[in-house]
């Protein structure tokens, strides 16, 4: 017997649907992106582990003053993706806009400060394999941070021309789980880079 | 009103002309051209062994050098496990699995094209380094210190490196769209008990592909960034520790035996019941046991570094686990064996090759036991005696399932048969010949003679098993070339297959051979393991029913553990994007292998511009529901 | 379909069936046959084991092997038997309770043989582990592509590519290496173990029976790997305290205007820059010690026999010999050379 059922997202409502693939498939993507940093951050604590000096002679400890204010960027971009995430499923279309506007700007100063960070270290990338995990570690971060800005530049065009409504925002959903996932892994490099030869 | 196959055929036109070709998004063409690209592969990786074996028939032979031989072995083993083993089962799934969930598509059919693009780029890549005179040549675990700036100054490596990350990205793309469509598009009434088994061994091949391919592309980043950017990670000199690199490339490379192992073995507990005419035995333990190969598989890495003096203590714990993955490879064998038992054996060519891996993946499996006993470990490891373990069980234990497969799957792929005594005759060539060339390495490795030597002297008694070893590596040859004819005559003139030539259970057997573009005229609902094998509805109850879809180019997902319609997905039109995509990354890799800087950016804002593109929602409101 | 398919089975069966259980039995008797000559031969073998360390390694594969012989042949007739069997009736769906069978089969009784297996392993590595302060002599070798540095530290002289060891005496080797990652193994007397540069591995080496042991690099290391072999003596007392003696001697004075020629030409050709010749000012560190080279049986690490032939073609050619291998080819007269051949060869 052949039956035509009636398409099941007309009757259900979206809260009772599970997450459509694209959204499983970005957290996949998260996954693997976490296992990558988790490798690299293991590296990193492996070498410490063979090294006499831990940072090597010459170079001081981590400052953290400016790492902690990058942290409040990266953080504070979280939060207004997360009003603009709630403000779209609210169908508030200008609250969308300003929240992914603020977490562009906020990410962007984040990488300002990264630029002025690498400009101003007492250390170069071939100096030491502490210089050389930190700039390698921290850089490829910044590159994650740099694609998720452009991930919202894109969300803001579209959502000018209106592509969001409260039922569907799959899109935004998507981005919204990376972007948190990169300030996620903020987080362990504050705590393992910077925090962590003040402490261990 | 047009009837449901004039509507379906309508909207899913099979691809007609160059370019409909090229920016396809059909997992059944996406999936034949995997088992194409890699098949090339294997044959041009397996000339590489042959040239190898002539070298090593004769002691101080002077057939190839020391600098080509070693380029070669490297290409041998990097193609082998790279862009033969992993791609050619993934182009199985990619063929197989929609059809036996009952879908019309992967869940993401254009990154599915995506992935064949980098697949074919990358591995394109790699072997041009023969045209750069440049090929990797540190082995295709590239081991530190010869790998970095200061040992290999060429671009050998950098082929190695670079390509084998573009590749990540296609294998990883690969992995999420298997997870994701095996979780979100099974038919209705797929609920998890039911699900096929090669469909387990591939989600859990895919969640190991996440989890240990990082490893790797860490590994491969922290030597890149050595050799172009003067870091320091792996010099011994400067506090870097060469064993960075082994801790890294074994934490990706022994899950990465079980990611070629599992749906190899899938396949086989596919084949078995299909030609013993008996359900699989023990399903439920088969399931658990892949699942637990899979998770043990991260926690014996170092079993490949029990030699390079890490403290008894630490070598312990992965001599257990090492042990210990042997149970669930056990219960497998029981369980087939059982099925076997129970059941009423036709011996086809499928079944001949399950027979074959049977016998060859127990002799690696026990040598492999031996491995997990440290102080054997220590005396045969880097010798021959290794290299017959993992042929045993990397070519015994995937490629015998592959061409299973490929005997298996044949008609359904291409609507004809394969000529069945000709197949046979391609087994024994193949199981005789390696048998002939790798058996007798056991007994060089006890005799002392180390891996990758480009020759050996001639007054220490090798001679004879390598000179017998070669002749075996040609028969063994010559069964592969047996099955390319098969295969050749098999297209231009094979019987017709019809929709199930087996008699086998599951869904891909529904349909016709080759399979219409949109797979099922109606999209099927089910009620058991055996879908094919459900007795006939008795008088008077209403048949299972089945689910009609047939204006526009979708199909339905479902939830996850029990397989209830959630939501119809809209399928993509053809697409040139993937393409696009993988041409600017590939420029990218450009650059970044030559360090030239205008590629690199060039690359960067061609996937930047692909990419947004891509997402970009089509002008339809019902595709932008899914994106 | 169904009938077809079983008249069709029998035939096909059978000969399958006698296929494979003919190639079984070829496997089965060829195999002891080829590890019995890996035994008896006098070729080196780590079933042939000389030392202890070997002795208790071959015990145990032998058991392994014994063992894996049992199961193979278990499993593979099940599988023939359960192939030939014919059960009555449609068995497609048939319910077969696989979870005992498997349960037994696959997981308990595997599990136990594992776990002795296992035991064993921690036993043998425990057996394995001798002290340093066993040691009744000390060696300290380099690796460096592609050749072996040897240091006796208590008897304070270096050579190359040779070592001999005192018969039945515990020797500490402590390893390490130059440039890339080599391997000491040699399988006659013990398991190998990794040569890392910036790390010093440390293994006891002891040898039961009087002869020579070869070795080689075991670990992919460039170009020459596969040319790099390492030759162990294993002497009785007065052999090897006569051997330590003559490498502790610093080279002789040149007696004879050959000789002295021979040793002119050495120093022309700037090989001072790379090797050490004890006794004189050549004390290069790059290429082998040459100072009782000719005490040696073998040049090139292994490679070529200690011969005229083969010193002159080594030292006009080495680089298609040993292709990539550090030294240069050199240019020099006919006379030059024999000269220079005959003073090598005097450095015993």
């Amino acid at each position: 017997m052949i039956r035509t059922p009636a398409a099941p997202y007309d009757t259900m409502s979206p809260g009772e649907l599970g997450n459509p693939p694209g959204w499983w498939g970005m957290l996949f993507l998260v996954f693997t992106e976490a296992a990558l940093f988790a490798s690299l951050l293991l590296s990193y604590f492996y070498e410490r582990a063979n090294a006499v000096e831990w940072p090597p002679a010459g170079i001081e400890k981590p400052e953290l003053i400016l790492p902690l204010i990058m942290t409040a960027l990266l953080i504070g971009s979280s939060i207004t993706m997360l009003i603009a995430e709630t403000a779209i499923k609210r169908d508030s279309q200008t609250g969308l806009i300003v929240g992914l506007v603020l977490s562009v700007l906020l990410a962007g100063g984040f990488l300002a400060m990264q630029g002025y960070e690498y400009t101003h270290t007492d250390f170069a990338l071939g100096d030491s394999v502490y210089s050389s995990a930190f700039f390698t570690i921290t850089g490829l971060h910044g590159i994650h941070v740099a694609i998720a800005v452009l991930m919202g530049l894109v969300l803001i065009a579209r959502a000018s021309l209106g592509h969001f409504t409260a039922r569907n925002h799959n899109a935004l959903r998507n981005v919204s789980l990376y972007w948190h996932f990169v300030d996620l892994v903020w987080l362990f490099i504050l705590a393992s880079l910077y925090i962590s030869p003040h402490v261990l | 009103m047009a009837t449901l196959v004039e509507r379906l055929d309508r909207t899913w036109e099979a691809p007609t002309g160059a370019w409909s070709w090229l920016t396809s998004t059909d997992h059944k063409l996406i999936g034949r051209r995997y088992l194409g690209t890699a098949f090339f592969f294997f044959i041009i990786a397996g000339i590489g062994a042959l040239l190898m074996r002539i070298q090593l028939a004769l002691p101080r032979n002077t057939f190839l050098g020391p600098d080509t031989y070693n380029g070669i072995f490297t290409l041998h083993g990097t193609t082998m496990i790279f862009l033969v083993s992993t791609p050619i089962l993934f182009g199985f799934a990619n063929f197989m699995v929609p059809l036996m969930i009952g879908s019309r598509d992967m869940a993401f059919p254009r990154v599915n094209a995506l992935s064949w693009y980098i697949f074919l780029f990358a591995g394109l890549l790699l072997w041009s380094s023969i045209f750069f005179g440049a090929m990797p040549d540190d082995g295709w675990f590239n081991y530190v210190p010869l790998s970095g700036p200061e040992q290999s100054t060429g671009r050998g490596i950098d082929f190695y490196l670079v390509s084998i990350v573009f590749l990540t990205v296609a294998t990883t793309a690969g992995s999420i769209n298997v997870i994701v469509t095996a979780f979100k598009m099974r038919a209705p009434g797929m609920s998890v008990r039911r699900i096929p088994i090669f469909i387990w061994t591939m989600v859990v091949t895919s969640f190991a592909v996440i989890f240990a391919y990082p490893a790797l592309t860490a590994a491969n980043i922290l030597l890149y960034m050595d050799r172009h950017h003067d870091t320091l990670f792996f010099n011994p000199t400067a506090q870097g520790d060469p064993l960075l690199w082994q801790h890294l490339f074994w934490i990706f490379g022994h899950p990465d035996v079980y990611i070629i192992f599992l749906p190899a073995v899938g396949i086989v507990s596919t084949i078995i019941p299909v030609f013993s005419r008996h359900r699989l035995v023990a399903y439920p333990l088969i399931v658990l046991a892949t699942v637990a190969i899979g998770v043990v598989s991260f926690g014996v890495w170092v079993h490949h570094m029990f030699a390079v003096g890490i403290p008894d203590l630490t070598n312990s714990f992965f001599a257990g686990a090492t042990i210990l993955i042997t149970i669930p490879s056990g219960i497998q064998y029981v369980a087939w064996v059982a099925t076997i038992w129970r059941g009423n054996v036709i011996w086809k060519s499928p079944f001949l090759f399950v027979f074959g891996f049977f016998v060859l993946f127990l002799i690696g499996g026990f040598t492999g036991v031996m491995f997990g006993v440290i102080p054997i470990d220590r005396q045969v490891t880097d010798s021959y005696f290794v290299v017959a373990h993992f042929h045993y069980v990397l070519f015994g234990g995937a490629i015998f399932p592959v061409f299973a497969g490929l005997h298996y799957w044949w008609p359904k792929m291409t609507g004809r048969m394969l000529h069945e005594r000709w197949a046979q005759l391609t087994f024994w060539f193949m199981f005789v010949g390696f048998n002939m060339t790798f058996f007798p390495m056991h007994i060089l490795g006890l005799l002392g003679m180390p891996r990758r030597v480009y020759t050996y002297n001639d007054n220490i008694g090798w001679d004879a098993l390598n000179f017998f070893q070669t002749v075996g590596a040609f028969v063994l040859g010559f069964g592969v070339l047996l099955f390319i004819i098969n295969a050749i005559i098999s297209t231009y003139g094979g019987e017709d297959a019809g929709p199930n030539p087996w008699e086998a259970n599951t869904l891909e057997w529904a349909v016709n051979s080759p399979p219409p573009p949109y797979n099922f005229v109606v999209l099927p609902v089910v009620r058991s393991a055996d879908p094919l094998w459900d007795p006939p509805t008795p008088e008077g109850e209403a048949e299972p029913s089945a689910l009609e879809l047939a204006d526009g180019k979708e199909t339905y997902g479902s939830s996850i553990l029990d397989a209830e319609a959630e939501r119809v997905l809209p399928m993509p039109q053809d697409s040139p994007w993937p393409m696009f995509l993988a041409i600017g990354a590939l420029i990218l890799a450009i650059g970044l292998l030559f360090d030239l800087l205008p590629a690199t950016i060039i690359g960067i804002a061609i996937a930047t511009i692909v990419l947004v593109a891509w997402t970009w929602p089509p002008a339809t409101k019902e595709e932008a529901m899914t994106l | 379909m169904q009938d077809e398919t079983r008249h069709s089975r029998a035939p096909e069966l059978k000969r399958i069936h006698r296929t494979s259980t003919r190639t079984t039995s070829i496997a089965a008797t060829t195999l002891p046959g080829l590890l019995f000559l890996a035994q008896q031969s006098g070729l080196t073998s780590a079933l042939d084991p000389k030392g202890p360390r070997s002795e208790l390694i071959a015990r145990f594969f032998w058991a392994l092997l014994a063992l894996a012989a049992v199961i193979f042949v278990i499993f593979v007739a099940l599988f023939l038997i359960g192939s030939a069997k014919h059960n009555p009736g449609d068995q497609r769906l048939h319910f077969a309770n696989g979870t005992g069978v498997v349960s037994v089969f696959g997981i308990a009784i595997p599990g136990v043989i594992l776990l002795v297996i296992f035991g064993a392993t921690l036993w043998a590595l425990n057996e394995l582990a001798t002290p340093a302060s066993a040691a009744e002599e000390s060696i300290e070798i380099v690796g460096h592509q592609w050749w072996w540095e040897i240091h006796y530290p208590d008897h304070d002289f270096t050579t190359a590519n040779e070592i001999h060891i005192p018969l039945g005496k515990d020797v500490h080797v402590k390893l390490t290496s130059a440039d890339v990652i080599h391997s000491f193994w040699i399988p006659s007397l013990s398991d190998k173990l990794d040569m890392i540069p910036g790390k010093t591995n440390e293994i006891m080496l002891k040898a039961d029976t009087p002869g020579i042991y070869r070795g080689q690099c075991a670990e992919f290391c460039g170009a020459q790997h596969a040319n790099m072999i390492l030759r162990v003596f294993a002497d009785n007392d007065d052999t090897y305290d006569a051997w330590i003696a003559n490498q502790q001697a610093d080279a002789g004075i040149p007696d004879s205007d050959l000789l002295e020629r021979g040793q002119q030409v050495y120093f022309n050709n700037a090989c001072m820059y790379c090797h050490t010749v004890a006794g004189t000012s050549s004390s290069g560190k790059i290429g082998p010690d040459l100072t009782h080279v000719a005490s040696r049986d073998y040049i090139a690490a292994g490679m070529l026999e200690n011969t005229q032939g083969n010193l002159a073609g080594w030292i006009l050619n080495n680089q298609s010999l040993k292709p990539n291998n550090q030294m240069p080819n050199f240019v020099m007269s006919p006379e030059d050379l024999q000269a220079l051949i005959a003073w090598l060869e005097s450095l015993k």
